[in-house]
């Protein structure tokens, strides 16, 4: 069989501010693999490294080691205007004194394509975006989010065969980025074009990605599809930046095939799923996502552990509950407010029932 | 009274206040109005009426019509048959002074650009610094820093003589009363005129957007000429604009650094009000000079407002 071939391919890409001694590393030593068609986050807080690694994509930023693939093809060497790659900047960056129809047959205007083919495909692009009526109009005269289609627009048109989007949403109104994000999934699949998208905002990651990188530090934590970071995080760091976690410290007791035996604190015993080479006797942390813990009554449930409702925060669809362990442990419990559902109130008794599946061995 | 009466109401007071709120800021413009009036508007009348009149012997001016300023300008009458000539001797200073001011302007902004550019880069509490800086000449009057000037440049001044003691030089160069040494003068006058509004342009201007279209296949020379002109070009006209107009008129670079020798139309309308006492001249010179500002500075403000745009 053929070797992959990916539309981009980032081989160990360190990236160092400043002089080697003295530099900040940006990015250490990170491999990616991103496939053709595929919409792609990058994922992380700030100052993860997660816009310099787009940036070096796109040819801003000189990688200090390493490679960077665009279909096969070597890109290190070829300046920005010379990459088939386009960015949807942050705060899209159009051309104050440019119309939007001028602004997005920038790119094929470059590209000295013919007045006709501009044309057309401006028109395309347009209506891809369902800005038609605003062709005529200054960037200063749109709103947030129509700016934010017109920018989709600009760097759609020369068709790239990567789009590299920085935080395109953070401008945004609550509603309007809801908004966007559908759309932005809908013109992804309708134009095939792979889709690199850097964002901080764990929701809009979860709800458009096909796959997820998860970074800190310069360095990539965990790759994988939404479900899979969300549900088998790796380590602590992506558990604790996807979602709500229990972490759970614990000792382990004795390792099965799949899953080990482990002691809490407080002396209570649960099973735990587990991927990663640990022994008997590792001080380890269990991750469980609060929705995975049910409340029952004392007494009508095996194999849960007894404790005591310290705090609730009522949500409407759910409520929170703040479980105490023992002296040193508790765990968060979403429970959602259906008729069968059991209700506490702070000082009552409960008994935690975690699922063995649902409770990991993280790595570290 | 029912609601849609109270809405009325309302809306009624709404524009009274406004109104009066408009009525009230108009009286803040009275001051400068007054001003502008007493001691632009109304000498600016007195010298057009003037520049029709006819010269009186020791000065000042005697009321009767007369055309023969503004012919003076263009031919020179003979003095046995009052036959009229054409002479280009006063065309010529006004070509001389246009050169000197183009030239100024040019140099000022080959200057002023790049220092600009530099300021508008910097860290925002070193630009207030240095945009203070750029002012510090004010400070001093410009008939002091003019002096100060032509002793520093003339054949005896330190410059010529820090040169002849390293031996770069024999002779001392001539800089103190030649063209070269006006156009330093205005150079260094009217720097600062450039500088600032250039560097107002360049601060306002989003480098955000040199990346966007470097990203969207532009190449440098691309990127200077359809996004980094466009928006930075108000500025440059400002810049220029406020160098070439006063170079244009200026009289004391001139009068001192060149000392008179070649008359520039700053120099040569003083003259007709000192010297020559030929007030009528002299306002037809101002005359003359102002309304080739206006037409030019007329033509650009059309040309402006057509192409004219929202940029924010």
């Amino acid at each position: 069989m053929a070797k992959d071939v990916y539309a981009v391919n980032g081989i160990s890409i360190t990236k160092i501010y400043g002089t080697e001694a003295s530099g900040v590393t940006a990015l250490n030593d990170v491999s990616i693999s991103i496939r053709d068609n595929e919409f792609f986050t990058l994922l992380g807080p700030s100052g993860c490294g997660k816009t310099t690694l787009l940036r070096c994509i796109a040819g801003f930023e000189q990688l200090s080691s390493g490679r960077i693939l665009l279909f096969d093809e070597e890109i290190d060497h070829l300046s920005p205007n010379r990459r088939p790659v386009n960015t949807v900047f942050q705060h899209y960056a159009l051309f104050p004194h440019m119309t939007v129809a001028e602004n997005i047959g920038f790119s094929l205007r470059m590209l000295k394509q013919g007045e006709a083919k501009i044309k057309a495909t401006v028109g395309q692009m347009l209506d891809l975006v369902h800005m038609t009526e605003f062709a005529g109009r200054h960037p200063a005269q749109l709103s947030g989010g129509q700016q934010q289609r017109v920018a989709l627009a600009r760097a759609l048109a020369s068709h790239p065969k990567v789009l590299l989007l920085d935080e395109p949403l953070s401008a945004l109104d609550l509603k309007l980025r809801q908004e966007m994000r559908v759309e932005l999934k809908q013109l992804q699949e309708e134009t095939g074009i792979t889709f690199i998208f850097v964002t901080h905002d764990q929701e809009e990651a979860l709800t458009m990605s096909d796959r997820i990188a998860v970074m800190s530090d310069g360095k990539i934590q965990q790759t994988g599809n939404p479900a899979d970071i969300y549900e088998n995080p790796v380590n602590h760091f992506v558990a604790d930046f996807i979602g709500e976690t229990n972490f759970l410290e614990a000792t382990i007791q004795s390792v099965h095939t799949d899953n080990a035996r482990c002691v809490l604190a407080n002396g209570a015993q649960l099973s735990a799923s587990l991927t990663v080479p640990k022994e008997k006797g590792n001080r380890v942390t269990i991750c469980i996502r609060p929705e995975k813990i049910s409340l029952d009554n004392p007494g009508t449930a095996a194999g849960g552990i007894d404790g005591t409702v310290e705090r609730l925060i009522y949500l409407g669809t759910d409520t929170h509950y703040l479980v105490q362990l023992g002296s040193q442990t508790s765990v968060l419990a979403r429970i959602q407010n259906s008729r069968q559902s059991p209700r506490f109130k702070p000082g009552d008794q409960a008994t935690v029932v975690m699922d063995e599946s649902a409770c990991r061995v993280l790595a570290d | 009274m029912d609601s849609t009466g109270i809405a009325q109401r309302r809306t009624e007071l709404d524009r009274i206040r406004a109104r009066r709120i408009l009525k009230a800021r108009a009286w803040l413009l009275s001051p400068a109005l007054l001003l502008i009036f007493c001691f632009l508007i109304l000498p600016l009348c007195i010298i057009v009426v003037y520049s029709f009149l006819t010269p009186g012997t020791y000065g000042g001016v005697v009321w009767d019509f007369s055309l023969e300023s503004y012919i003076q300008f263009l031919f020179e009458r003979d003095f046995f048959d009052d036959t009229l000539a054409f002479s280009p001797a006063y065309l010529q200073i006004y070509f001389r002074s246009f050169v000197q001011a183009l030239v100024t302007t040019i140099v000022c902004f080959l200057i002023g650009f790049p220092t600009a550019y530099y300021i508008a880069t910097l860290p925002e509490r070193k630009k207030y610094m240095w945009v203070l800086l750029i002012t510090v000449p004010y400070w001093i009057n410009l008939l002091i820093r003019t002096i100060a000037m032509l002793f520093l440049i003339r054949n005896e001044g330190p410059l010529n003589y820090a040169l002849i003691s390293i031996g770069a030089i024999d002779e001392p160069i001539k800089i103190a009363y030649t063209n070269f040494g006006v156009g330093l003068g205005l150079i260094y006058t009217y720097l600062p005129f450039m500088v600032l509004p250039l560097y107002a342009a360049i601060e306002r201007f989003d480098f955000r957007l040199v990346e966007a279209s470097y990203d969207l296949y532009a190449n440098q020379w691309t990127i200077l000429r359809k996004i980094i002109l466009p928006l930075v070009g108000p500025g440059i006209v400002a810049g220029c604009l406020l160098v070439f107009i006063p170079s244009l008129g200026s009289f004391i670079a001139p009068d001192l650094l060149g000392g008179g020798k070649k008359l520039m139309i700053g120099n040569l309308i003083a003259l007709q009000f000192q010297g020559s006492r030929n007030w009528p001249f002299g306002s037809a010179a101002a005359v003359i000079l102002m309304t080739m500002v206006l037409c030019a500075l007329m033509v650009y403000i059309r040309q402006q407002s057509k192409s004219r745009i929202p940029l924010h």
